[in-house]
């Protein structure tokens, strides 16, 4: 009967006040949702083990991650086989390695299309755990030297390319020209290892090579059960230790790591991973907050019941009745909350996945377990933190409803200030409010603002009226004929195509100029350390480091790039034997600060090899190749001459008047005109070229932003509220003070002096903290300066702001009271 | 009823004081009109609700009248602004309140020393020195650096009276100052006030209880917010406590 009572009277108290009510369902709510949401977002991305079909969770074993230059590094086959036949530790294991491939010809229904191909181990599909859905996976002959191509469909791939043809399984299709058998469709949503939309068998003597000079690969693998990853991270220690001892002394990386082994999901988002464990501990810390905020306006609300609970006590109400009726108040509030914020979560995941489509949509590297959505587990969460949540919000007020002095309560006899318990505790609270939001404010104004100049960063290029494409030329009639004698004037005859285009497009009055790279500045091919003649480093990863393109001559002015010393490329650069070299004027101002970088040697230095001493010919202006927050690397490009090596595919920027679409039919009429049969793909702006690698970030920022901005309303409606509320406590303190003669000024001087002291507390703190999950954050992206000083500046501003207003306002109110009420007040 | 052998220090006119509460208009002090000398002793009683508690408030400067005269110390203090009146109370009045009010994060010579901190002519030793004088005259010295909350509520009412005449103003104001003390430290509280009527001291105190009342040299008696009786006091040598 008594906790019928108390349940209605709880609800009775909240539909009484409705304002207070929903304030606090919707704080709980907000919290509570975005907690909810930042699980499932995090849990589907990174956290929850990626098993398939299999018992154990499916690991990546690849090189160190490349902190310095934010790549992940594929690791020599060999090195990776002697991993697992030196191991008990790994069950099942295979290599891939993923890249691009154009399927179909001019005569296929669809033309020619390209699509992310994933080459594997035969056992990829076994190692799954799932079967073809029509056809077969690959066998082990497929590999071997001489096997007939085959190739496994995705089931996108077949319902969008092959229209769903069930006799599709046997047929030939080109793949890169090369004519190749269909074995095997595959289930729907299928992708592993990533973003697989067909598979391919990696070729036997790339999978199993009798030395260390073949292609780098990644390897899946599943541990023995019982086995940790920690074990087969210490046995690959030991092995990395044994495999650098046998690589040249110039070769060995400064750390010693070389082998790694991480969950398959969070190697794959690595350079992420501290972006998302920052979002992940700055919803946390907003969930804090939001429970501090509730837990204070309850104990506002008990403040101004302490009448009335002193009553209660004087009746002889038991001290545990009392509790679990404070907690009546709080257990509406957070389920209901709850419940709001389930719904708030799932449309959230929603949207995230739209914004995922949408981020991927241009080259559909979307991983395939990306796909958000609230499950078993997070409902599990959202009850756990609804229960934690109850007892947080619940215990500020029945503390203080049992810490009171109830005898001097009903004797009015208050003695005109806080008690130092509550007086401690109000302290406690304004400083954690003040520390909370200033270590989300931060560090989501830090990645915003580093967000936002990576995106109108200069790249150094001129991006408007500029077009931008991916050309590729098929292999049937520009034939690669390696270790022939044509394998020169191929290169040159692919070349030519590229220059004949270039012409054709000159003669139209719309195309000012054109442009051909392997990558475009806003995107980044090859990198590399490089050495300059005389100056090597000791270890090759002292040497400074820098993007690498290949470009056509005259690709400087389509896109706003100058030669500022030596010249461009010509005849002269072209020849089996001729190395020349263009630096930018980054590389050429540090390494070379007397402007004597022209007729200088340089090379490449990498892990395992050296390559040839190339001459530098010029220097041009400075552009980032890459994201301007992504890479240190981006800053350093060496440009070589594109003629000797015959590019099948290359990007083109385009410079033109008028109208995008004209241009577009020019560019299209040009190719027609020269050779038809070229293919033009990822046609887009050069601006929306620059924003792809930052869409992801952007997609963080967003939700930085969405915390930044719930962190702003919980800290100034937090802030206020603690702040009024122990003004409004101490408003008999203020009745004495005036009484005793105090001005109105002084009082206000010696209640801001109290906030601000409150303040330097909370901002010290909160700044501390603030700058060592930072530092996390750097691993990931490069912090630009401007971002410190917005966030180190711009929030303590803001936060100071917050705080004097809070004060401010409170005070002045009961300040203006006559000493008389302000005494007698309740 | 007035001591014209002394020099007038308070002056009521026509002292009116209403509260507007929502259509309500209550009308706690009617036309009051009052003159205390320095150096008396009056008490002002009445039943709850009749005004006294509001005539001390308008007294101390509290509170602002809604019509009529106050003059204090000669000067004409019904027009002054918040400042103003906040000088005043500093330096002219003492307040021994019934729920004592001291500060609880304050020691007890803090407390005492707060009034004085409001002023701009007394220097640290000078200050120091009228928190000694006063705590040794209320026999609380030996408890300067405790805490209200260490203190029984007779010490700290001793230690308000202490707080009242460091600043040694023109007029002390008591509010019902024995009103949360049982009776042996009503008794030593009173006996302090009578102690420094003595010693020259103008006290007017709000009471309900007529012992402490007739202690008191005059003795006013308001109803329905009028003074229905002034009158000087039977010898308060034949009360006993």
């Amino acid at each position: 009967m008594s906790l019928t009572l108390d349940i209605k009277y709880a609800a009775r108290l909240l539909v009484k006040k409705p304002a207070f009510t929903a304030l606090t369902v919707l704080i709980v709510a907000v919290g509570l949702g975005l907690t909810l949401y930042t699980y499932s977002l995090l849990n589907s991305l990174v956290f929850k083990p990626l098993m398939l079909n299999g018992d154990e969770q499916i690991i990546a074993i690849e090189s160190k991650y490349d902190h310095t230059h934010l790549q992940r590094r594929r690791a020599n086959p060999l090195d990776l086989w002697q991993a697992k036949n030196e191991s008990d530790l790994i069950a099942d294991f295979g290599l891939y390695e993923e890249g691009t491939t154009f399927v179909g010809d001019a005569n296929s229904r669809l033309g020619t299309k390209k699509f992310n191909s994933t080459y594997a181990s035969w056992n990829v599909f076994e190692f799954a755990g799932v079967q073809p859905l029509l056809g077969r996976g690959f066998r082990v002959e497929d590999h071997h030297e001489g096997a007939e191509p085959t190739v496994v469909l995705s089931h996108a791939v077949w319902m969008s390319y092959f229209a769903g043809d069930e006799n599709v399984v046997g047929t030939m299709v080109p793949l890169d020209a090369l004519d190749t058998r269909i074995i095997g469709v595959m289930p729907p949503g299928f992708a592993f290892p990533i973003v697989a939309e067909i598979w391919q068998p990696v070729m036997q003597n790339q999978m199993t090579p009798t030395d260390r000079s073949g292609r780098a690969l990644f390897a899946y693998a599943r541990l023995k059960k019982g086995a940790t990853l920690q074990q087969l991270s210490n046995e690959l220690d030991a092995l990395s230790t044994k495999i650098i001892a046998t690589w040249p002394e110039r070769w060995r990386p400064a750390d010693g790591r070389y082998l790694t082994a991480e969950p398959f999901k969070k190697a794959a988002i690595t350079q992420y991973y501290t972006v998302f464990i920052a979002m992940f501990v700055v919803v946390f810390l907003i969930l804090l907050l939001a429970c501090i905020n509730v837990g204070n306006l309850l104990l506002a609300r008990v403040n101004e019941r302490i009448k009335e609970i002193a009553i209660r006590v004087a009746l002889g109400v038991p001290r545990k009745r009392l509790v679990l009726q404070m907690l009546w108040e709080s257990v509406f509030i957070c389920t209901i909350g709850g419940l709001l914020a389930l719904l708030l979560a799932a449309w959230g995941l929603e949207v995230s996945n739209d914004v995922f489509d949408h981020t991927y949509a241009v080259d559909n590297l979307k991983p395939f377990w990306w796909h958000v959505a609230l499950d078993g587990q997070a409902v599990l969460v959202l009850i756990a933190a609804v229960i934690s949540m109850i007892f947080i919000t619940g215990f500020i007020p029945a503390w203080r409803a049992l810490s009171g002095d109830f005898n001097a309560v009903l004797r009015d006899g208050t003695r005109g200030a806080l008690g130092k318990k509550a007086a401690k505790a109000t302290k406690v609270l304004v400083i954690s409010e003040v520390l909370l939001s200033c270590v989300v404010l931060i560090m989501a104004t830090i990645l915003l603002s580093t967000s936002y100049s990576a995106g109108n960063a200069d790249y150094g290029v001129e991006t408007q009226n500029r077009m931008t494409a991916l050309l590729q030329l098929p292999p049937d009639k520009y034939p690669v004929r390696r270790d022939t004698e044509f394998e020169f004037d191929d290169r040159l005859n692919r070349s030519a195509f590229y220059y004949k285009l270039k012409e054709q497009l000159a003669r139209s009055s719309n195309i000012e100029a054109v442009s051909f790279m392997t990558q475009l500045p806003g995107r980044g091919e090859g990198t590399s350390y490089f050495e300059i003649e005389g100056r090597g480093a000791a270890v090759f990863n002292e040497n400074p480091y820098s993007n690498n393109e290949y470009v056509a001559s005259d690709s400087w002015r389509a896109i706003g790039m100058k030669i500022l010393q030596g010249r461009d490329f010509d005849h002269r650069d072209i020849g089996q034997d001729i190395r020349s070299v263009i630096i930018n004027e980054s590389i050429a101002r540090t390494s070379f600060p007397d402007g004597d970088a022209v007729g200088k040697r340089v090379r490449r230095a990498n892990r395992s090899s050296f390559g040839e001493w190339h001459t530098i010919i010029g220097v041009v202006s400075d552009t980032f190749h890459g994201s301007a927050m992504s890479s240190s690397s981006a800053s350093f490009n060496t440009y070589g001459l594109m003629d000797n090596f015959g590019l099948m595919r290359v990007n083109l920027a385009m410079h033109y008047s008028g109208k995008p679409a004209q241009a577009l039919k020019t560019l299209t009429q040009a190719i027609a005109d020269v050779d038809g049969d070229v293919g033009l793909y990822h046609v887009q702006s050069y601006d929306d070229l620059i924003k792809q690698p930052m869409l992801l970030v952007s997609a963080v920022s967003k939700v930085f932003l969405l915390c930044g901005v719930i962190a702003v309303f919980l800290a100034a409606s937090g802030i206020y509220a603690v702040a009024a509320n122990s003004i409004t406590q101490r408003t008999q303190e203020i009745g004495v003070r005036r009484a005793l003669g105090s001005s109105d000024s002084r009082i206000m001087r010696l209640f801001m002096r109290q906030a601000v002291e409150q303040l330097v507390i909370g901002l010290i703190l909160g700044i501390t903290l603030s700058l060592w999950l930072v530092q996390f954050m750097t691993d990931a992206i490069v912090i630009n300066n401007n971002s410190y000083i917005i966030g180190l500046v711009g929030v303590p501003a803001l936060i100071i702001s917050m705080v004097i207003i809070a004060t401010y306002i409170p005070t002045r109110k009961v300040v203006l009271m006559e000493p008389s009420d302000a005494l007698h007040h309740d | 009823m007035n001591n014209n052998n002394k020099q007038l220090l308070v002056e009521l006119g026509e002292i009116k004081k209403v509260f507007f509460t929502d259509d309500v208009e209550t009308h706690a002090l009617n036309k009051i009109n009052l003159k205390i000398n320095q150096g008396e002793y009056l008490s002002i009683s009445g039943p709850s609700g009749c005004g006294k508690s509001t005539l001390l408030s308008l007294l101390g400067l509290l509170d602002t009248a809604t019509d009529g005269r106050y003059h204090l110390a000669g000067h004409d203090v019904s027009h002054l602004n918040r400042d103003e009146r906040a000088k005043i109370r500093n330096k002219e009045i003492g307040f021994v309140f019934q729920a004592f009010n001291l500060i609880s994060d304050l020691t007890v010579a803090e407390n005492v020393e707060l009034p004085l901190t409001y002023r701009d002519d007394l220097s640290k030793q000078q200050r120091q020195s009228m928190v000694r004088e006063s705590l040794e005259k209320v026999d609380m010295i030996h408890r300067a650096d405790h805490y209200p909350s260490q203190l029984s509520g007779g010490q700290q009412q001793r230690v308000a009276v202490a707080r009242a005449i460091a600043g040694k103003p023109s007029i002390i104001l008591a509010d019902e100052p024995t009103g949360n003390l049982d009776s042996k430290n009503a008794q030593i509280v009173m006996a302090l006030l009578d102690q420094l009527h003595q010693e020259g001291a103008t006290i007017c105190m709000v009471t309900h209880d007529p012992r402490s009342a007739a202690r008191a040299e005059r003795m006013i008696e308001v109803f329905d917010g009028k003074i229905v009786a002034d009158q000087l006091a039977p010898s308060t040598s034949a009360i006993a406590v």
